[in-house]
Order: structure tokens, then C-alpha cells, then sequence
């Protein structure tokens, strides 16, 4: 059944887009085909994602995938292409021209996913977000996604949580609440840092926030993506916590 | 418009004839122009300008109170913001700032990282039997943080008083940059939902003196009207969800998802995000993407209009949402309700008329008013805007023309302001210039005021009901801390 319920949310089952339009959201990430090194797309991303000193690097943790440098690359050499849903350390978010999907997208370790690959009940942690992540969020249990179907529920209480989802680059009005939530969440229990504010502050660093807040919490699985779609949420815990048996 | 004062008494005095003669305050702030001055501008909007009063101090600003009520929240948030003083009280519930002991706007370095904790705000209300609630800031749904203190008698609310901030970013703070740096992005993400009126305020000042493709014009006020619908929609569901009617909230929990599909289809994020720059747009709707949008709203009409029916006919939806949460009219009108909300309290303001900026000016539209001021008025008031929206959409496609879509612009030195309505109701954005410099960026959310609508609706009401009218108030949290 979770078999059939994954192919319906990669398109291939009835009450969903076709695929490629769903695809769409989630493989939206620059790449460079090749690179002369003229550094026009260094100025022009927002987020400063774009590194060419050692070779042509995007940072998918700062990348907000609004395809600025595709436009303004004056040679066309950066094209879109497909993205990682998720990655399991920050260092593997830096992709060069020759990443690789499936060695990003790998499972937990064993004594941890099997902890809680049969049902996972995560508490939502807005530290400060725009509201776009829980947008998102809240569309994930609509009947479109439907989460619960894998096993995965929001739950009301960090108490009643395995995994705390963090959103939103800790604004420093939001440290000590975040703290306390944290720590009341029982062990053993599993961070997740969604959305580029959260993996590395995004676009609000600089300001009155604390951007390596999230890191601190040491997230187990990052999930990229300003925000990160509903569908590209289920996908990475479902692939991540190998709950696709 | 301007007028410069230079005494309070000119200032109070100039800021009243503009009240009488029909103006409409919708902000108040402080900029820094040298260490330790401070300009003071009142925004006033009537019969479709924008008229600021303003004048300098060294710190102690008289309060428009007495003129205007709602003058105080405005003032509070200068207060904590930019560190001038109130003569006279500062009226308003809401604390903004929670942690650091600096003024975040003031030019001069502040020690925003000191551990110092303003201490919460008490409620007033004690006696025998009287229990105060704490809630927040992190709360039970997939919502904002923020915290919200109950003084209860048994089931009933006597007292609300929200405290706000924990979503403060420095959001204006980092808008103080080069003229010429395109922060369209950031200036989205003030509220993630209400990203297109954002950054169409943004835009419309950039753009202030040079003319702009109209057809860009148009699908931006096409994008506008999407993301109305969307907010309206997810707020209509999120009732029946929070009254547990839950064929409806799945119901309606699909329409939203097939709009926010819709919004990928043309311009390639769900919410709308990296479409309005200043000059136009990014990226040109080619014309079948634009047919598609007209079929496709046809088809959502019949099912928000099943949806609409489904809701209005249920027995106990009605009495759940009938006399829940009234916000009454002289109310509203006194703490300057803005939006739907207003709009549902008989406040007849919408700044798409007012002002007629983008493509409004030359678009045919209603404007909904209930006066009942409870959760049904103001779901009736969303309904009747859902209709509007999907009628303005089409009005845009079908006249709309071919050509560019993106010009170069830059502004020069100077003030500047724009007005939106964004779908939570009145949006100010305004700027000073100087020396090719934005120098002070301030930006009032619509859920500013709208925060103090909510604290006069819910007492008297039962605690269960309280997610329900704050459901019907829709309102943002990060966009009003910034």
C-alpha cells in the first residue's frame, strides 16, 4: 500500500499533476554545464549560494532557487537541473558539477531510522519563518499528500515528539523558546532543519538573527528549498528513515 | 502631499486637519537623519493621496491619540523601535520587542545581542476565580510563534493580551542599502503568504516617475489576485478545520492545493515567490498558460461556490460562527481595522478602489461589506472576495496586451510611499532616499492593527472558541515583527 501511496505522489496514480509538473517543483536548482569563470552570477545571487574558486559549487543550504544566475548568466552555460531532496550532513548540500543524487539521498544510519521509520510524530519549531514553510507544511496533510499515510503526524506537544522540524534562521527573540522546545522533546529524538532559513539563515542573515541557531541543535537531515514543497518534505523523511519497505 | 512642522503643537494641530477633512492615518514612524534627531512622519491617506506630516525632534514625540485612537500601537512600535519617547501614554497592549536591551532601528550600534528579557505583561483583570492562560509562543498547530495570555472566569475570556516580536528578523534594518541593489527577494519573504502585494509595494516605489510595460502591469495584478485567493481560501478551510466540519476543510484543503499548483504553473513557485521585481516582471505568461488560468478558475468557481454552500447551509457551522468573535463596527473604526476584517465590521476601505494602483484603476470591482463583525461576516466578506478575485483575474486576461515586461528603473533621492491591499487589508510601504541610499525602510502590515481587533473580539467569548475567531482573523505574525 505505502508502494502504491509513493507512486501516486511521484505522479504515476490517479488525483495527482502529471509528473513532470511535479517534478518541476522540486528539481529546481542551478547547474553550471560549464564555466568560464566571469563571476557574473557571484553578484547576482541574493543569497551568495554561488562559489567558482574551486570549480563551479552551488550551496544548496543558501540556494533559494529563484533562478536569478540562469537568467543573467551572459553565456547560458547554467542550466536547471535536478536536485537532491535532502542531504544528510550541511557539507553535502555544496554540490560541484559532478554530484551525484543518489549518493546524497542516503538512508540514516540503521540504529537510528529504525527507531522511528515505522511511524514518525514530529513537532513543527518556527523560529522565525515567513510563514511560506508552514504553508507548505499545512498543505502536507491536505488530501493531495496526505502524510499520515506513511506514518508521519504532526503531534501538538514536543513532549509527544520524535523529531522536532525546524523552520525559520532563529531570530534571537526566538533562541530561548527554542531552546526549552528542544528540550523538551524526549530522547532519543531527530532534528530536522527545513527551508534555507533554517539551514543556513538565508536571506536574513545580517539581521537579528542568530544564523548558526538551527546548527546548534546538530539537525540529522536538511531539507533545502525556500520553502521546501510538501511533496519534497514527505519525500525526503519517507527516504530518509527508509520507510518505503 | 507634505507638510513640514516644526513645533508639536503644529504637528498635533496639522495631523487633526487632516483627520476632519476625511484623512486616514496608517502609520506612524521614525527615522534617524543624524545621531540623536529624529524625523517623525505621520502618513495620512485621503481620496486616493497620500499626505505626510512630519517634523524633527530630539527624541520626545506628543501622541496622536487623542486625534486618531489608534495612533498608539504605531507609537508603542516606534517607541521600542527607534527609541524616541511618547508624551502621554503609550495606550497600546502589545510588546513588540522581547529580548536585547537596544532600539533595533537606531543608526548608532546597539547591544541587540544582551541577554536582558523585558519581562512579560500582566494582565490587569484579577479576582476570585479568575485564572490567567498562558499560551505560546510555540503553539499546537503548524502556526507562528507567539504569546498569548488569557484571563479567564470558568469558560469565559475577559481579557486577551497578545506579546509579539519573537519573529522579529531586522527585516527593515536590512533594507538600508544601495538604491540600486535589487532586495525584491527579501522584501517577499517579509511574509512569506503575502509575498506579491510585498513585493508590488516594494516595486511601485522603485518604479515612482518611469512608466511601466502594461502588460506587465497586468500580470502583476493577476499574481495579486491569485494570492488573495489562495489566503482566502486557506482561511475559509482553516475554519472548518478549527470547528472540526471536516468534509469542508478537506474540501478546502484541495481548492488552495489546486491554486498553489495553478501559481507554479506560471511562475514557477507555489507561493508566488521570485515573480514581481521592480520594472516589471521576471519572467513573461505566455498566452495559453493564461487560457488555462481562465478555464481553470471557471472550474474553481463551481467548487468554492459548493464549498460556499456547504458552509452557509450547515446548521452547526452557523451557530458556531454567528455572534463568535464580533468585532463591532465603532470598534473597528476606532482601532483603524483594516482588510476583510475591517470590511466585515462595516469599515469601507479597500486601497484596489482607493487608490487604483497597478491595473486596478482601469478594473471593474465590488467591494464586500458586512456589518455584523463576527466569524460569519467576515467569511462572507471572504466569499464575496473569492468572486472578485476570480472576476478581476479574468478582466486582466481578457484585455490583456502584448509587449514588454521588464524596464530598467531607478529612483532617485527622495520620500517615497506606496499602498497596497494585500489580502489581509491595508499594506504601507515607504522609503526615504538619500544620497542614492535607502535610509530608513518602513513597512506596516495590515495584521498590525488587525492584532488589536482580535484583542476586543475574543473577550467574552469561550476559550474553545478562540482558535476559531483567530482563524477568521488570518493574521500574520512575521509580517507585523518584521
Amino acid at each position: 500500500m505505502l508502494g502504491t501511496a509513493f507512486d501516486n505522489l511521484s505522479g504515476k496514480g490517479r488525483n495527482t499533476i502529471p509528473r513532470d509538473e511535479l517534478m518541476a517543483s522540486r528539481c529546481g536548482m542551478p547547474m553550471a554545464s560549464e564555466c568560464d569563470g566571469c563571476g557574473m552570477c557571484l553578484g547576482i545571487c541574493p543569497t551568495s549560494a554561488i562559489t567558482i574558486d574551486d570549480g563551479w559549487k552551488v550551496d544548496l543550504g543558501r540556494c533559494l532557487m529563484c533562478m536569478d544566475c540562469i537568467q543573467h548568466c551572459p553565456k547560458g552555460y547554467i542550466q536547471e537541473a535536478p536536485a537532491p531532496d535532502y542531504a544528510l550532513s550541511r557539507e553535502e548540500l555544496v554540490l560541484g558539477r559532478d554530484y551525484d543524487i543518489g549518493k546524497i539521498e542516503r538512508r540514516l544510519d540503521d540504529s537510528v531510522a529504525k527507531m522511528f521509520r515505522g511511524s514518525l510524530a514530529f513537532r513543527e519549531l518556527d523560529t522565525g519563518s515567513c510563514n511560506a514553510c508552514e504553508v507548505e507544511l499545512n498543505c502536507a496533510s491536505n488530501q493531495f499528500y496526505d502524510m499520515h499515510r506513511f506514518g508521519i503526524k504532526v503531534v501538538a506537544s514536543p513532549r509527544h515528539a520524535d523529531a522536532l522540524l525546524v523552520t525559520g534562521p532563529m531570530a534571537r527573540n526566538m533562541e530561548v523558546a527554542s531552546e526549552m522546545t528542544y528540550d523538551a522533546v524526549p530522547e532519543p529524538k531527530l532534528v530536522i532543519a527545513s527551508g534555507t532559513c533554517a539551514i543556513s539563515g538565508g536571506l536574513f542573515v545580517g539581521g537579528d538573527v542568530v544564523p548558526d541557531g538551527v546548527r546548534r541543535m546538530e539537525p540529522s537531515v536538511f531539507i533545502p528549498g525556500c520553502p521546501p514543497t510538501p511533496d519534497r518534505v514527505i519525500r525526503s523523511l519517507v527516504k530518509a528513515l527508509g520507510m518505503r519497505r | 502631499m507634505e507638510t513640514n512642522c516644526t513645533t508639536h503643537d503644529d504637528y498635533i494641530a496639522e495631523c487633526d486637519a487632516l483627520r476632519r477633512m476625511g484623512g486616514r492615518l496608517m502609520t506612524v514612524f521614525a527615522e534617524e537623519p543624524v545621531d540623536g534627531m529624529y524625523t517623525v512622519n505621520a502618513l495620512f491617506a485621503g481620496d486616493g493621496e497620500v499626505f505626510r506630516v512630519h517634523f524633527d525632534t530630539e527624541g520626545d514625540v506628543p501622541s496622536l491619540t487623542g486625534i486618531v485612537p489608534y495612533a498608539g500601537c504605531h507609537e508603542r512600535m516606534m517607541a521600542e523601535m527607534s527609541g524616541v519617547t511618547i508624551d502621554g501614554a503609550v495606550s497600546a497592549p502589545i510588546v513588540y520587542r522581547r529580548r536585547g536591551g537596544g532600539h533595533p532601528l537606531r543608526k548608532s550600534p546597539c547591544d541587540i545581542g544582551s541577554e536582558e528579557r523585558i519581562p512579560l505583561p500582566k494582565n490587569s483583570t484579577a479576582g476570585d476565580g479568575v485564572f490567567e492562560i498562558p499560551v505560546g509562543p510555540v503553539h499546537a498547530g503548524i502556526i507562528e510563534p507567539g504569546h498569548f495570555r488569557f484571563s479567564v472566569a470558568g469558560e469565559t475570556v475577559l481579557e486577551l493580551n497578545p506579546s509579539l516580536g519573537y519573529t522579529h528578523r531586522g527585516v527593515e534594518r536590512l533594507l538600508e542599502l544601495p538604491v540600486g541593489e535589487d532586495k525584491s527577494r527579501l522584501v517577499e519573504r517579509i511574509s512569506g503568504d503575502t509575498c506579491v502585494a510585498n513585493s508590488i509595494a516594494y516595486a511601485e516605489m522603485m518604479e515612482s516617475g518611469s512608466s511601466i510595460p502594461r502588460r506587465a502591469v497586468r500580470i502583476r495584478t493577476m499574481l495579486a489576485e491569485m494570492e488573495r485567493l489562495y489566503n482566502h481560501i486557506g482561511a475559509v478551510s482553516g475554519i472548518c478545520t478549527d470547528t472540526a466540519f471536516s468534509v469542508p476543510s478537506a474540501i478546502g484543503g484541495g481548492i488552495m492545493e489546486k491554486v498553489l499548483r495553478m501559481n507554479l504553473t506560471l511562475t514557477h513557485h507555489r507561493q508566488l515567490m521570485n515573480a514581481v521585481v521592480p520594472g516589471g516582471i521576471r519572467w513573461d505568461i505566455g498566452e495559453s498558460t493564461l487560457r488555462d488560468l481562465d478555464d481553470f478558475l471557471i472550474g474553481l468557481k463551481f467548487e468554492v461556490d459548493a464549498l460556499e454552500e456547504m458552509m452557509m447551509e450547515s446548521p452547526s457551522l452557523q451557530d458556531r460562527m454567528e455572534t463568535t468573535g464580533r468585532l463591532e463596527p465603532s470598534v473597528a473604526r476606532d482601532i483603524g481595522a483594516t482588510g476583510p476584517i475591517g470590511r466585515a465590521s462595516g469599515v469601507p476601505v479597500d486601497c484596489r478602489r482607493e487608490f487604483g494602483y497597478e491595473a486596478y484603476g482601469d478594473l471593474g470591482m465590488n467591494m464586500p461589506v458586512q456589518t455584523g463583525g463576527d466569524v460569519l461576516a467576515r467569511t462572507k466578506v471572504r466569499f464575496a472576495e473569492i468572486t472578485e478575485s476570480f472576476s478581476l483575474i479574468h478582466q486582466c486576461i481578457q484585455n490583456m496586451e502584448p509587449g514588454e515586461t521588464r524596464v530598467h528603473v531607478e529612483p532617485e533621492d527622495g520620500f517615497y510611499c506606496s499602498v497596497v491591499e494585500a489580502p489581509r487589508g491595508e499594506l504601507v510601504h515607504s522609503m526615504h532616499v538619500r544620497d542614492g541610499r535607502i535610509w530608513r525602510y518602513h513597512v506596516c502590515d495590515p495584521s498590525f492593527r488587525n492584532w488589536f481587533g482580535m484583542c476586543h473580539a475574543v473577550p467574552g467569548n469561550v476559550v474553545p472558541d478562540f482558535p476559531l475567531i483567530n482563524k477568521s482573523f488570518g493574521l500574520s505574525y512575521s509580517g507585523n515583527d518584521l
